[in-house]
């Protein structure tokens, strides 16, 4: 990839990315609403709000970090299998990845629920909060690698690496 | 995720990047199978709840809550 077409896919990738784990710290905001307050109206405006956040926000900034994250490993020296950091960030992106989409169905059903609900009813839905804390958690880690790629090639890295020696040998 | 302020092809020419797997993957590799196991467990023993649809949902008959 040419450097300048590096830099931008860097910075596309970087903007999804931290824009993920915004949108997740926003969600938990949401949540933690619903879970404190007493009030009937905000409980029920939190968890609609969760439910736009999701789908609108934290779904598309989601596989925009996939998909950016793999074009800058696939484009770059670093490869998507040659290095354990790199490895670990897409396993650890795809998990959080489906995660996500099998857990916003819930998100909706529980929203609809809020808009008709009230009383005893908009109090048993409770909140989310497992989902979100965990991960960002996850996120988190995932920004850990990125930032200090510990070092490790991975035996298709090291093999790589051998036969691209002789290559650069004068 | 993959930016040039760490040059992959001359700082991974270290012993540690030739002899196997490091010492952060392996341990990182026994936390996640650990957190596997717990959550399989946990699962099994029923504990968290179920992961349908109606998870967050009142029980039927439940005032204030009303079906179309």
């Amino acid at each position: 990839m040419p450097p300048g077409l590096r830099k931008f896919m860097l910075a596309v990738h970087l903007t999804f990315a931290v824009g993920w784990i915004g949108a997740v710290v926003t969600y938990l905001a949401l949540g933690l609403s619903a879970a404190n307050s007493e009030d009937s109206q905000v409980v029920r405006a939190a968890w609609i709000a969760m439910e736009i956040t999701g789908w609108y926000a934290i779904v598309p900034l989601a596989v925009g970090s996939l998909l950016t994250g793999l074009v800058m490993a696939m484009g770059t020296k670093w490869g998507l299998f040659r290095h354990y950091w790199v490895l670990f960030s897409l396993a650890l992106t795809v998990f959080a990845v489906v995660i996500l989409v099998l857990h916003m169905p819930t998100v909706t059903s529980t929203a609809n629920l809020a808009r008709e609900a009230d009383g005893a009813a908009l109090d048993a839905l409770g909140s989310d909060l497992a989902h979100p804390a965990i991960g960002l958690g996850v996120l988190l880690v995932i920004l850990t690698l990125n930032v200090y790629k510990p070092r490790g090639l991975t035996r298709y890295g090291r093999r790589a690496q051998s036969r691209q020696r002789p290559a650069d040998a004068p | 995720m993959a930016d040039q302020s760490r040059k992959p092809d001359t700082t991974d020419l270290d012993p540690g990047a030739t002899s196997g797997m490091p010492r952060w993957v392996k341990i990182s590799l026994i936390v996640v199978v650990a957190l596997i196991l717990l959550i399989v467990i946990l699962n099994f023993a029923g504990i968290g709840g179920g992961h349908g649809p109606m998870r967050h949902g009142p029980a039927p008959g439940v005032p204030g809550h009303s079906r179309p």
